[in-house]
């Protein structure tokens, strides 16, 4: 809107070259505070946290390069009070200090760039206060996901947050990236979750914000990266768990038309659980059927290459994965002959509408949400789609690894606008992306205001270093094209190493507020040096 | 002497002299304020050069909407000190930014200018079909940057949340006169929310410029209900248990005894607690909602109030206890509300006194507490204390920085700047 | 180098996005990243890819793995983890670096399997030992370690249902080795497994305690081309089609079946356990986890060795749940379970099926030592 355009200068990430750790001294003191056998300087688990999930690491990994950036001493501890002491020792020493939730980030924030401590919360995992009345839970930090929504789901509520990685990330991790699960359009995202939250800053103090007490700071720690401090606890808000579940599909002839159905849908207050629109490369990927006799379903990326394959059927093995190289490494022709084919053999664009709740009215949502999508031109496509995106939920991230083996790469890059700019928003940064990569999207999590869009983008490169190279380009141009239209650089996964270089381009001079702030709360700038373009 | 006239020049080379005062009666209607200057600013770009200049001049600033100089109480200037020692004094007025910059009814965004009256922009707005939500009338009298510099605990629903809570960017001008303009999306993972920080922060991180508010379409359709509950126990579980079960309605209030029911409706209808709901939104959900209301109540030995009575209450949606005038509210949760009251009752024993609970979420709710103005403040603010509730009154936005933003303030403005009222 | 065989799991599991993370016992329990399945996995690659040379330390994630088979579970690729960890124990040996608490792993097995016999054969049961028998039964060696009073229970069901054809085996206990595959001794598990065919050939049908046991001799060894003929049945599949037969009154009190691994994913026996316990108590209970995504009570692989903590904080983990719920009583199919689950010291009552069901018929009151709301 009027005043918020974008600005142009572009600021490397801070690299303060760390002066060498002197790891003896700094592991006595560590050792004087934490049990010697939570405190390790080995080479294996050096190993172990010398990387996140950020794809340009995998790239690294698969060229025989695992140590990307160890830590010098990794921690492990217990309590606040432990990690008080930890935080205070990395400021006498004036060493890094990197939050560890469960690394499964995806832009590099919980890498230790430059040595020092990580700090792994993973001990820190326990429900510290439940209350079904107020509906309201007390959950340490380190706590995956999975074991969170289980200890919830056993006394009948919920938090409802799913994220893809909910098997594979921590509750820590969601606060300090802002995350979203699957149904943000209902339950919102982790921010609108949060009621309070406990907070290490790099001052060594502790510190409580919530929100009807704090709410600025409590915004200030949500999504800071472990760059002003280190989360130890949260309350969070919980919902009852839901009665029942239903789903329903409906194809749309682009994305333009399944947009504007889920616009009025969310406008008109339906509270959907699940709503989200694949393009029609995206469709074409899912299936639009909800036969399940087929044994091996082809999806992802495994099933671009299958059904563009010419013999898609027969293809096992070596086979499939030399197709698969072999359609990466033709991204521009794929999505050339995609965008020229789709409209007349593709099957349009797929939009999954799933509510959940009490029976009442779910069934009264459900109702109102199928009579205006009808008036919209949605064609009805039952229950299937649906119920089977619920069932593999979690099965996409499994084609990750065949992607990676067979030499190619993947990555997901997702921004989010207002409605009356999400197509132009779409289609820029489909076309900075199509040139080397094929592109995938879907519109995922919807807003009264607006929507994220999730692009995943693949390539055929093998070599080292033009396989950075190329994915350094491919993310150039996806971010500059998103600043271009106005969108926001991420909606859910933050900012980390990958997108440093774009802070200033999102923030303009609320960058320098984000960087008086952080001299506050961590005035030795020992917290997560190098990340977030700070 | 000569610095004083500079600074004045200066202003209204800024901001043009038709919109520059001098005049006592200008700068004696700031109350304890006195300016040397009052300013007028239209635009981003005139603020921040005032700010520029000012801080060049080592002036102070207050920032002032329309309605704001009754209810305020400022700094006094130290009157010890001889007119010269005194940093001058500029007021900035906001009342002529009242400019609706964009209605994107796509996205049901608006941007505006913060010195506009919410009902005026609630007016423009229902010329699109669209409409803020629904918040009690009294706070449509506040400028937006009231409500967003300080959030009145009452613009809340428990359909649309807080108010300031619609709030999807802000431009601000910062105290050295950087202007900062957050990008509008409907969520962002970019780090800390800077935007966050200047609400509630009245204007002392930074002055409001404008901001970007969701807005919602006109409710199809909207329907009261009220009910009479043997005890503040009994109604306060049948709202929790009405909120668990998904039902958002746009407003829902407790009232827990005959002070705050208002007594001819516990006389007439012998009852200890009262709640009246209203609902809004697509027909559908509307008519569901309003008759699993009922069905809840009954559960919870509510009796339905006649529809002319729940009418009548979501008509005129008052502040809570509104014959007594002195009021004191703070969050409870809903596991601690019945004994919350019960504590602050104890306290004001035959004390006349209303206690209401109002801003329900699922998670807990707003207990208000109020006595007839004559009555002793300490005896309420015992009462607070007794029931648990910050013994603070009303919400000192300033005062209760907490001491990190407080530092952030001062980092802002090292030269403490930007002047902040104190509230009553 | 051996690991070869591995290549395609590994592989895709250094590049997984570590999806099954949140299953493994010993991770969970250490919180520590490099214990998760990737990054065993993916040590194991770099190793093999020659991307980093070994090194002492690099043996300890290969023995943080209890083989509860939880991330193959979960894994679409189906990355079979416990074989190349514990094919990757083997290779750490030949490097020559041995894990600290287990050295002289094979000698020390076998000392135990010869006390337990001399004490068995010593004792009243050593009567009911006879290779003649069609039928044979086999305790395990943790029943005969810590419960010795389960192979009584054991024979008590089998007379009760006028079973009294069935002999203990001869030169029981034996193991096929499976805990030697665990350790790192391949060599010295095949030599078991077939010292142990041997002896069990001579009998129509062996009934075994030991669900590992069970695994091996019908899945793995015939793969290696070593077969017997023998029928080979775990306890709870043997005694299932008889439930009914049971001389038992239902009781009134909940219990929670715990699955335990080898039983439940390795050889898919979910329902003939369930059914005897439906027998028995008249509220069976389920963990929120369970069938084939059943948790691991935290004492297999040799964990309790390598990893004791581990062990005892996943065995409370699983442990609390009967809690929350009150219920005091747990029941497995398995002495390893009863004993890891015993040795945590829960509030509630451990127990093996086959104690459950002898005390059933037994008696009409509370159960053998404890009931819904004793405390230990
Ligand atoms: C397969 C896959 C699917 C994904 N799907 C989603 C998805 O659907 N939605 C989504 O939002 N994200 C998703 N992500 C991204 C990722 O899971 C999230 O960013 C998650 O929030 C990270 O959590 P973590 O515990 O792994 O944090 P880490 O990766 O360990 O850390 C992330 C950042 O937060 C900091 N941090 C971690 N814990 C703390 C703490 N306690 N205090 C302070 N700082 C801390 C770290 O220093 C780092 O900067 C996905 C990732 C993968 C690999
Ligand atoms: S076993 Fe499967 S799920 Fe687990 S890390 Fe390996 S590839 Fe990933
Ligand atoms: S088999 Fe079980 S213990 Fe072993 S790595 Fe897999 S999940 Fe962990």
């Amino acid at each position: 809107m009027g005043l918020t355009g974008t600005h142009s200068r572009r600021q490397t990430a801070a690299v303060s070259p760390t002066p060498k750790i002197e790891r003896k001294p700094l592991i006595r003191a560590l050792t004087g505070v934490l049990p010697a056998e939570r405190v390790s300087a080995a080479n294996v688990d050096r190993l172990a946290y010398a990387r996140d999930q950020w794809a340009r690491n995998l790239l690294a990994v698969r060229n025989n390069r695992p140590l990307v950036a160890p830590p010098d001493v990794v921690v492990w501890p217990e309590s606040t009070s432990e990690v008080l002491e930890v935080v205070k020792i990395a400021a006498d020493f004036r060493v890094p200090l990197v939050p560890w939730g469960a690394g499964s980030g995806v832009c590099g924030g919980a890498m230790a760039l430059h040595g020092g401590i990580m700090l792994d919360l993973k001990r820190m995992n326990a429900l510290v206060d439940f209350s079904a009345t107020d509906q309201l839970a007390t959950f340490q930090a380190g706590i995956l996901g999975q074991h969170l929504e289980d200890q919830l789901n056993l006394r009948g509520t919920t938090l409802g947050h799913f994220p893809s990685s909910i098997h594979c990330s921590t509750l820590g991790g969601w606060l300090a990236t802002r995350s979203a699960g699957q149904s943000s359009s209902r339950y919102g995202k982790i921010e609108d979750m949060v009621h309070s939250i406990e907070v290490v800053t790099g001052e060594g103090r502790v510190m409580t914000c919530s929100r009807d007490e704090e709410p600025e700071l409590l915004q200030l720690i949500v999504g800071s990266e472990g760059t002003l401090g280190v989360i130890t606890q949260a309350t969070l808000r919980l919902h009852p768990l839901p009665a029942t579940r239903t789903f329903r599909a409906y194809r749309f002839a682009d994305t333009q038309a399944g947009c504007e159905a889920m616009r009025q849908l969310m406008q008109r207050g339906l509270r959907p659980a699940t709503l989200r629109l694949y393009d029609a490369l995206d469709t074409m990927m899912v299936g639009l059927s909800d036969e399940s006799e087929e044994n091996e379903k082809p999806q992802g990326l495994r099933g671009l290459a299958q059904r563009l394959g010419r013999r898609a059927r027969v293809m096992r093995g070596g086979l499939r994965d030399w197709a698969l190289r072999n359609t990466l490494s033709h991204a521009k022709w794929v999505s050339k002959a995609g965008e020229r084919l789709l409209p007349h053999v593709g099957s349009g664009c797929l939009l999954i509408v799933g509510f959940e709740g009490d029976i009442s009215t779910v069934k009264t949502e459900a109702n109102e949400a199928h009579r205006l999508i009808q008036a919209l031109t949605g064609v009805d496509l039952g229950a299937g789609p649906g119920l089977r995106w619920f069932e593999e939920r979690h099965a996409v991230a499994f084609k990750q690894s065949p992607l990676y083996a067979s030499g190619s790469f993947v990555d997901t890059l997702e921004v989010a606008t207002t409605w009356s700019k999400l197509q132009q928003l779409h289609q820029a940064i489909r076309e900075a992306l199509s040139q080397d990569a094929v592109v995938l999207a879907h519109f995922s999590h919807a807003y009264p205001e607006g929507c994220s869009i999730y692009f995943t983008f693949a390539a055929a490169e093998a070599q080292h270093p033009r396989a950075e190279k190329l994915y350094d380009k491919l993310w150039r141009r996806g971010l500059e094209a998103a600043v271009r239209q106005g969108g926001t650089i991420s909606h859910h996964h933050g900012i980390g190493v990958n997108k440093a270089r774009f802070m200033h381009d999102e923030h303009g001079p609320g960058l320098d507020v984000y960087r008086q702030i952080k001299g506050l709360f961590d005035p030795k700038g020992i917290l997560n040096p190098g990340k977030m373009g700070l | 002497m000569p610095k004083r006239t500079l600074l004045k020049d200066w202003v209204s080379r800024v901001v043009g002299a038709v919109n520059t005062s001098f005049a006592d009666t200008d700068r004696s209607s700031y109350g304890e304020l006195h300016p040397d200057v009052v300013a007028w600013p239209g635009s981003v770009e005139e603020i921040s050069s005032v700010l520029q200049t000012a801080h060049d001049a080592n002036a102070e600033v207050a920032v002032a909407g329309s309605g704001s100089r009754t209810r305020e109480r400022w700094p006094k200037r130290n009157n010890g000190k001889r007119a010269d020692d005194q940093r001058p004094r500029i007021v900035l007025d906001t009342s002529r930014l009242t400019n609706i910059l964009e209605v994107d009814e796509t996205s049901q965004l608006v941007e505006c200018q913060t010195g506009l009256e919410l009902r005026h922009l609630e007016e423009a707005l229902r010329r699109h079909g669209l409409t803020l939500g629904p918040f009690p009338d009294s706070i449509f009298t506040s400028t937006l940057g009231g409500v967003l510099g300080d959030p009145p605990p009452l613009a809340y629903s428990s359909l649309r949340g807080p108010l300031h809570g619609s709030c999807l960017g802000v431009t601000t001008v910062t105290p050295l006169g950087n202007v900062i303009a957050t990008r509008v999306a409907p969520r962002r993972a970019v780090g800390p929310d800077i935007s966050r920080l200047y609400i509630g922060s009245g204007a002392t991180l930074g002055v409001l410029v404008s901001a970007v508010i969701r807005v919602y379409s006109l409710p199809e359709t909207n329907m009261a209900r009220a009910f009479l509950f043997p005890s503040a126990a009994s109604a306060l579980e049948c709202a929790r248990e009405m909120l668990a079960h998904d039902m958002r309605p746009a407003r829902l209030r407790v009232m827990a005894n005959e002070h705050s029911a208002g007594e001819v409706v516990m006389k007439q209808f012998p009852a200890q607690a009262a709640l009246t709901l209203v609902f809004e939104g697509c027909a559908e959900l509307v008519e569901l909602d309003a008759r699993r209301a009922e069905e809840i109540a009954a559960e919870h030995s509510g009796s339905e109030l006649p529809q002319q009575l729940a009418d009548h209450w979501a008509e005129r949606y008052p502040d809570p206890n509104p014959e007594h005038l002195c009021h004191a509210w703070a969050p409870v949760r809903h596991s601690t509300a019945v004994a919350a009251g019960k504590a602050a009752a104890d306290v004001l024993g035959n004390t006349v006194h209303g206690i209401s609970y109002d801003q329900f979420s699922p998670h807990g709710c707003h207990m208000w507490l109020s006595v007839p103005e004559e009555v002793d403040k300490e005896r309420l603010a015992e009462a607070c204390t007794s029931a648990g509730l910050s013994p603070r009154g009303r919400r000192h936005t300033h005062a209760r920085q907490h001491p990190l933003t407080q530092r952030l303030r001062q980092q802002l403005d090292p030269t403490r700047m930007m002047l902040s009222p104190e509230w009553d | 180098m051996a690991m070869d065989d591995h290549a395609r799991d590994l592989e895709y599991c250094t590049f997984c996005p570590k999806l099954c993370r949140h299953l493994c016992p010993v991770s969970n329990a250490i919180g520590n990243e490099g214990l998760i399945p990737q990054a065993k996995m993916q040590l194991l690659n770099m190793l093999r890819r020659n991307a980093i040379g070994w090194q002492p330390g690099y043996a300890s994630p290969l023995f943080a793995c209890t083989g509860c088979g939880l991330c193959t579970e979960h894994c679409e690729h189906g990355n079979d983890v416990v074989g190349a960890l514990w094919d990757g124990r083997a290779v750490a040996r030949e490097q020559g670096i041995e894990h600290p608490a287990l050295e002289r792993f094979p000698e020390r097995f076998r000392e135990r399997g010869e006390a337990l016999r001399e004490t068995l054969h010593q004792s009243p049961l050593g009567a009911r030992i006879s290779s003649e028998a069609r039928i044979g039964f086999l305790p395990a060696f943790d029943t005969l370690d810590a419960y010795p009073s389960s192979i009584e229970d054991a024979f008590f069901v089998f007379d009760a249902l006028g079973m009294d054809y069935i002999r203990l085996v001869d030169s029981a206990p034996l193991c096929g080795g499976y805990q030697l595959l665990a350790a790192g001794y391949p060599d010295a598990a095949r030599l078991a497994a077939e010292e142990m065919i041997r002896v069990i050939r001579r009998y129509a049908t062996v009934v075994l305690e030991s669900a590992a046991c069970v695994y091996l001799l019908r899945e793995v060894l015939p793969k290696q081309g070593i077969e017997c003929n023998t029928e080979v049945l775990h306890l709870s599949e043997y005694l299932a089609p008889h439930a009914e037969r049971l001389p038992i009154k239902r009781r009134r009190f909940a219990a929670y079946y715990h699955d335990p691994c080898y039983l439940g994913r390795y050889l898919k026996i979910y329902d003939p356990p369930r059914r005897l316990l439906a027998r028995c108590v008249d509220s069976p209970r389920e963990f929120l986890h369970h069938r084939e995504h059943g948790e691991c009570c935290g004492g297999g692989g040799l964990v309790p060795q390598t990893y004791p903590d581990a062990t005892a904080s996943q065995a409370r983990r699983r442990l609390e749940e009967p809690q929350l719920f009150s219920v005091g009583l747990v029941v497995t199919a398995c002495p390893t379970c009863r004993r890891t689950f015993s040795a945590a010291h829960g509030p509630g009552e451990v127990l093996d099926l086959i104690n459950l069901i002898a005390w059933a018929i037994k008696t009409d009151g509370s159960p053998p030592s404890g009931q819904e709301t004793s405390q230990r």
